[in-house]
């Protein structure tokens, strides 16, 4: 899997639960924060995890949730990417 | 002593989700419930029933976003639109909504249904396939799985904790719950707390979201309706389930008028008791004429009523579920308070059915629509009229009835033998 289309995969998911208007997720950047630049709360990481899983037929260890020390466009990429390596 | 008007209202129902359409059904008698295919596949007694048509809820155009909506069941949802319409229509700027002296106090009766009944599939892997659109693990059931808005979105403040997000109040933001008198409740709840000086301003109703786990708990009970909802007839068999949701904003009468606000209605009277039965459903005559009395007293039925002993509404606003026993009942209570002549019945349940914790604030939104507009509803399903109200018939016009209304007397039941009733003057 291309790491751009992850991102793509990722940024499609981010949408519904965006606190800022949807250009600042078009311009968003791998060093983007999702929950300080672009307003998605902390209690919904958990929903877009879900959402990482079933889009991609992945499974998140509740450790590797919590190990996630800040949640960046990069770190969850990083994430999704070792799953489906 | 301090008056308090309704400056805003704001209704999600089968009859439109904006008072101008819900107020032009009301007048032409239309009637809202349907049937509903999920009642059919899951052999419910009762197949018909009464939803919002949640595809015309512009949540956009409220400014509400889809991040806000995260956190609503259907009885959210209906809230914030509800509210949104109800504080636009007041000129409640920003400020004005957010500053302490305004509070929100909007109940629902069973709370966010559908998302308990997820909840309850999904630990169980048991989820129907009907509401597949959702993802699911259902093969690897763990609580994270359900997401993590299950807490925020069923709690009995749901709706209230929605809403006060969304407004961003700094009053007090409560909910309380009695039953299918949980709308009115929480306006007379909000009406004390402006009369006795606590906040000048509240955003205040009901919500239900009558999702079929819950409409099949009425269904099991054989409370429903299988034919429709035949208030005040000889044929009535039982009330229609729905949902939808009623807010008005209250303020101080003098506090509105200073800032240019529109009094829709004044509200003159208010009382919330029990029965005293021992029963959970079984309606009261007794408790219901302390209801019309403490109502007309504004607080207690033990004091006088307070515009005079032979003084008596324009219209009463039954609650007229449709169920066998209670529209008798309610009927001969009113007739006990108010005798035989001078004000005309009405039981708008007949067109939109029972919206269970939203009934009580959306009739009394459709209560200060015909003040305002000058009409009664009409009883649509009323004939043949029950015999043992033949002696009223007079009182109950079958068509609209057109004339200056001044004064409507509200009433609303619940499970748990509770009574409201909620007396309002054109403003």
């Amino acid at each position: 899997m291309e790491r751009s289309k992850v991102i793509a995969g990722l940024k499609e998911i981010l949408v519904p639960f965006l606190g800022v208007g949807k250009e600042k997720l078009d311009a968003a950047t791998e060093q983007t924060d999702i929950n300080k630049d672009l307003g998605v709360k902390s209690t919904d990481t958990v929903n877009i995890v879900l959402e990482l899983e079933n889009k991609w037929n992945i499974t998140f260890e509740d450790e590797e949730i919590d190990n996630l020390s800040e949640v960046t466009i990069k770190s969850v990429t990083d994430l999704v990417m070792s799953k489906l390596s | 002593m301090t008056e308090v008007a309704i400056t805003g209202v704001g209704i999600v129902t089968s009859l439109g989700s904006d008072l101008e359409t819900f107020s032009k059904n009301l007048q032409e008698g239309k009637v809202g419930y349907k049937t509903i295919l999920l009642h059919e596949q899951l052999n419910f007694r009762s197949k018909i029933a009464s939803y919002p048509d949640e595809s015309q809820i512009d949540f956009q155009s409220y400014g509400i976003t889809p991040q806000m909506l995260l956190s609503c069941d259907d009885v959210a949802r209906f809230t914030l639109a509800a509210a949104s319409q109800a504080v636009k229509q007041a000129g409640l700027s920003g400020s004005l909504a957010q500053d302490p002296d305004c509070g929100v106090l909007i109940g629902c009766g069973i709370g966010g249904g559908n998302e308990f009944l997820d909840l309850a599939f999904q630990l169980t892997n048991r989820r129907p396939s009907f509401t597949k659109e959702k993802k699911w693990k259902a093969l690897n059931p763990k609580p994270r799985n359900m997401g993590s808005h299950r807490v925020d979105s069923t709690m009995a403040s749901t709706c209230s904790a929605n809403a006060s997000v969304f407004f961003k109040n700094q009053g007090m933001g409560e909910s309380l719950s009695s039953a299918c008198s949980t709308g009115l409740g929480n306006i007379g709840y909000g009406y004390r707390m402006i009369k006795h000086g606590y906040q000048k301003r509240m955003i205040c109703g009901g919500a239900e979201t009558s999702c079929w786990n819950v409409a099949a708990g009425f269904d099991a009970m054989m409370v429903l309706s299988p034919t429709g909802s035949h208030s005040l007839s000889g044929k009535r068999n039982g009330f229609v389930v729905g949902s939808g949701a009623g807010v008005v904003v209250l303020e101080e009468l003098q506090s509105a008028l200073d800032r240019g606000a529109k009094p829709l209605a004044i509200i003159k009277g208010y009382y919330s008791g029990c029965c005293g039965s021992g029963d959970m459903v079984a309606p009261s005559r007794d408790g219901q004429i302390r209801c019309i009395k403490g109502t007309l007293a504004d607080g207690h039925p033990g004091w006088e009523n307070k515009f005079g002993k032979d003084w008596k509404p324009d219209i009463v606003k039954l609650h007229g579920t449709a169920t066998p026993t209670g529209d008798a009942v309610e009927v001969k209570s009113v007739v006990e308070c108010l005798g035989t002549q001078g004000y005309c019945l009405t039981a708008p349940k007949a067109l939109f059915g029972h919206l269970l914790g939203a009934a009580g604030s959306v009739e009394l939104i459709s209560a200060i629509d015909m003040l305002n507009k000058g009409y009664v509803t009409p009883n649509i399903d009323c004939e043949p009229l029950d015999p043992d109200l033949e002696f009223v018939t007079h009182l109950i016009p079958r068509k609209i009835v057109k004339g200056d209304f001044k004064t409507v007397l509200c009433l609303s039941f619940g499970f748990g033998s509770t009574n409201a009733g909620m007396l309002i003057e054109k403003a």
